[in-house]
């Protein structure tokens, strides 16, 4: 529990530096730092729910990461990824791909296996949550905005000249 | 120049310089759109890649206009980004006129940004708390701090000499992977792995390796598997210069 805690007020630190690092500005740092530390704080909640399933806790985590950021950008009038940078740090699987490297040189192929999947699927987790998230966030702004749910759900969607997709 | 120039000019460098920052391409997709909109622009098209952006649009007489610009991703400037963001905002709800647009980029594009020294500072604490969350210990701290002072000052260094990405990733990784396993030998650091996978979070593209998969599940496949392949590709480097170091070095001290 100690732990946890440290590691909750490490990973508040730690969001608020690469904050900087990511050019946000000073007024901003603190919704960087109260971000990392959610993540953090999310994520190994899902950890020990979960028997720590990491690519299923990402995606937990990704989504409440992108729902966080969608809430900021809305109320503050900015881009969510001002928020989310920041806040995705702890979940991105930047150890498992070291550990996955580690493994092939030392020709351990089980556990050079295991860390690839690992680290591909705690990708598409982290994918699929944020996803997840735009989506559901989408769809609290149309209700916000009272226009009919139904209809919206039901509309064809429309695209803004394609290749690259628009909002949805 | 037509008003149709000047707002498709507009867009598309605005579409550029938010990539530039680290949009996501949905966003810039939107913003470009909108603006074009906002002029009332007809029959808009537009193809964007995180190197690429064009855009092709019909003005009321029924004239036709197209601009294509190159963009080159530089790194993450949200604070720019945010200033770009609410340009476009403010162009789509008051168009102004387009002749001033030029300039009012120019201006968006003038955001702050952060001292070279207090970005050093930012990066050496960061990665020191990520080098303690990997396991390190206290002795480990000041030495990732040591290495990392060193990756900055070389990314930068071989970045302005327009090296490519996956050469110097298998350079930074191959001297930091040295320099932690030197370090661990002398008696000097406790531990290697939480060296090395600190160093290697430090390059790793994480970002853009979450936005490919992002883009690929949203709609922009095309985007997204050429990220991805740009990354997997980095990535390789990456693991290629911590091979070398480990199997050479390795082998030295062992």
């Amino acid at each position: 529990m100690k732990d946890n805690i440290i590691l909750i007020l490490v990973s508040f630190f730690t969001s608020g530096v690469l904050g900087v690092g990511f050019q946000i500005r000073r007024k901003d740092l603190i919704w960087a730092c109260v971000g990392g530390a959610l993540i953090r704080t999310v994520y190994l909640f899902f950890m020990a729910m979960s028997g720590n399933i990491r690519p299923l806790s990402a995606l937990l985590a990704a989504v409440v990461a992108g729902l966080y950021a969608e809430l900021l950008a809305t109320r503050k009038k900015m881009p969510s990824t001002v928020f989310l940078y920041p806040s995705i740090i702890p979940l991105v699987p930047g150890d498992l791909l070291y550990y996955m490297t580690l493994s092939l040189i030392m020709l351990e192929n089980e556990a050079a296996k295991e860390y690839t999947w690992t680290c591909v699927w705690t990708l598409l987790g982290l994918s699929v949550g944020f996803v997840l998230s735009s989506t559901i966030a989408h769809y609290i702004r149309v209700w916000q905005l009272k226009v009919n749910l139904k209809n919206s759900l039901l509309r064809p969607f429309k695209g803004v000249g394609r290749q690259g997709g628009g909002e949805r | 120049m037509t008003d149709m120039e000047y707002v498709l000019d507009f867009a598309v460098r605005l579409g550029r310089d938010m990539i530039e920052c680290g949009a996501n391409l949905e966003r810039v997709n939107t913003s470009m759109y909108k603006v074009c909109s906002a002029y009332g622009l007809e029959d808009i098209t537009l193809f964007t890649l995180c190197t690429h952006l064009s855009v092709s649009a019909r003005d009321s007489d029924g004239k036709f206009g197209i601009r294509q610009v190159k963009a080159q991703p530089a790194g993450t400037h949200l604070e720019r980004l945010r200033s770009l963001n609410e340009l476009s905002f403010h162009v789509c709800g008051q168009t102004p006129a387009p002749e001033r647009l030029g300039g009012m980029l120019e201006e968006a594009r003038n955001a702050k940004s952060y001292s070279t020294p207090v970005l050093l500072l930012c990066s050496m604490a960061a990665m020191g708390c990520i080098c303690w969350m990997n396991g390190g210990t206290w002795r480990d701290i000041p030495c990732m701090v040591c290495i990392i002072f060193g990756l900055f000052w070389l990314t930068r260094l071989l970045n302005r000499t327009g090296m490519n990405r996956i050469i110097i990733n298998a350079l930074c990784t191959f001297l930091a992977g040295t320099v932690a396993l030197s370090l661990v030998n002398l008696g000097i650091a406790d531990n290697l792995n939480p060296l090395i996978a600190t160093s290697c979070m430090y390059l790793i593209p994480g970002i853009p390796m979450v936005n490919a998969a992002r883009n690929i599940l949203c709609g922009n496949e095309m985007n997204g598997i050429l990220e991805a392949i740009k990354i997997i590709l980095e990535t390789m480097s990456i693991v290629g210069g911590l091979a070398l170091s480990l199997v050479l070095c390795g082998g030295i001290f062992s």
